[in-house]
């Protein structure tokens, strides 16, 4: 029933997908006009990141914007699913929808940088689960908290950024070594970016119910 | 508070603390050996670090004694120990970048140690934008202030064991073997300036914490007044 | 010689730095407690107003 109610929210969602991706493709092409003749495999971790960063806040953002526009947060209050699954089922689309940025902006950052994963594949695609999962979270989370806000897409970035960068250190890490084929301390940094994670999903759960009701 | 007399003569002792903090960390305590006299600076980055730390975990623990029990008296504790933390964060950061400029021949540099502490500089500094985005709601301000102040804290045992989970060339001076410091001189001077900051620290986080009573009084009364 | 001159020089700078720090924040808390009895009297007097009007 959560999961279907989920996708109902997502199919509605298809305005917000589709302004975000035309705005990550030109955040590519961007990024490529301004390194006409590539970057170093190193930079391109970082840059990768960049270009995924500022769409995914678009997403981040506009997750619960649709239930505080219609004034439906105080409803949903009382909702006989309780907070806590409402909050996981954003979570979920906030990540779905945050996959396919990621699914469809790194094939061709990729492509237009010049770069190839020289590394171990599993790890590159690791670094960037566990990125998108922690991005998800975290937007999910601090959406809601400002969602009742008038200025919410001001202030919801400065927030999310600061609280985001333990993952987004070690997303570039092993992004980047990924690419350069040199991967250094993977193991260390994917735990990190797990424990990031599971932070970050079970610590809203927890307070889900205060989150609603600011 | 009935009890300001007894706590202001308390004022009085921690001042002497800091001038025999001071005496010892520019007269007693010995020139280091490699960056000789600048080291010096270090008692200061320390205490003020550990300070930081301590505002802001009681500002975490308040944050959360304020979502359990819903006493705004909470609220304007973690408000003080946030503001206390800023204030010595600031202090760590110059600090430690002057230092920098001295030892490293840089003021700034991407070391994990550096960028976690600035991060958590640039967290609080939003904590406080958004506390002041929910001015005219009291209740709000303060749910939504714990509520970010309980991720922000998350930042603090990043920001200390960064040292230890990545390669960092910032000094490591607390080890599991102990304190990795020559000169037992140097290591009461560390002390002295880090009980200083300390009681500082809780000084200043009362001083904030009543003044803000202070200011919910005031609007309190205000409010009732408006509604005759 | 002239650096044990200097870190003298030094203490004592700092030290009148912390002298100024601790009497403003001295006078910060006097301050505080001036306002606490001034709050006291005025949340006094607005309970004298409920009172009449009740």
């Amino acid at each position: 029933m959560l999961l279907g109610k989920d996708l109902a929210v997502e199919f509605r969602s298809r305005e917000t997908l589709s302004s975000v991706l035309v705005l990550a493709v030109l955040v590519v092409l961007v990024l490529g006009f301004a390194a006409p003749s590539g970057v170093s495999a190193e930079a391109a971790g970082g840059l990768l990141w960049v270009a995924l960063l500022f769409p995914a806040l678009q997403i981040q953002t506009r997750l619960w914007a649709s239930e505080a526009d219609q004034g439906m947060l105080d409803a949903l209050m009382g909702a006989p699913v309780g907070p806590a699954v409402l909050w996981l089922s954003k979570f979920l689309l906030s990540v779905v929808l945050t996959a396919v940025l990621a699914l469809v902006l790194t094939p061709l950052f990729l492509v237009i940088i010049g770069e190839t994963v020289r590394g171990p594949l599993g790890i590159f695609l690791a670094g960037m689960a566990l990125g998108v999962i922690g991005l998800g979270a975290v937007g999910a989370t601090l959406s809601l908290l400002t969602a009742r806000m008038r200025l919410r897409e001001a202030l919801m970035p400065l927030m999310a950024l600061p609280l985001s960068v333990p993952l987004f250190l070690g997303a570039v890490v092993i992004t980047s070594g990924s690419l350069s084929g040199t991967p250094h301390q993977v193991g260390l940094w994917l735990l990190l970016m797990g424990v990031f994670d599971v932070m970050y999903i079970a610590l809203p759960l927890l307070v889900a119910d205060i989150l609603m009701e600011v | 508070m009935r009890y300001s007399q007894t706590l202001s003569n308390l004022r009085w002792i921690l001042f002497a603390v800091f001038v025999v903090a001071l005496l010892w960390s520019f007269v007693v305590s010995p020139d280091d050996a490699i960056l000789k006299s600048s080291q010096r600076i270090f008692y200061i980055h320390f205490g003020s670090a550990i300070a930081c730390f301590i505002a802001f975990a009681i500002g975490w623990a308040a944050a959360i004694a304020y979502l359990v029990k819903r006493n705004l008296g909470w609220d304007r504790l973690s408000a003080a120990g946030a503001e206390v933390g800023l204030v010595f964060a600031t202090c760590v950061l110059v600090s430690g970048s002057i230092w920098a400029r001295v030892a490293w021949n840089t003021w700034w540099t991407w070391d994990p140690r550096l960028v976690t502490t600035a991060v958590l500089w640039f967290l609080y500094v939003a904590y406080f934008v958004l506390r002041a985005f929910f001015a005219e709601d009291r209740r709000r301000q303060a749910v939504a202030g714990a509520l970010f102040s309980l991720f922000a804290f998350l930042d603090v045992p990043v920001v200390f064991f960064s040292v230890n989970w990545w390669t960092s060339i910032h000094p490591k001076v607390i080890t599991e073997s102990g304190i990795n410091i020559s000169s037992p001189a140097m290591v009461t001077a560390m002390m002295l300036f880090l009980v200083a900051m300390i009681l500082l620290a809780a000084d200043l986080m009362w001083l904030r914490w009543r003044q803000h009573t202070l200011a919910d009084r005031l609007e309190a009364a205000r409010a009732e007044l408006r509604s005759y | 010689m002239s650096e044990q001159i200097a870190l003298w020089f030094l203490f004592f700078a700092y030290t009148a730095v912390f002298v100024i720090l601790f009497l403003v924040v001295g006078r910060l808390h006097s301050r505080a407690s001036r306002l606490e009895k001034e709050v006291e009297h005025l949340e006094a007097a607005v309970s004298e107003e409920e009172k009449k009007k009740a």
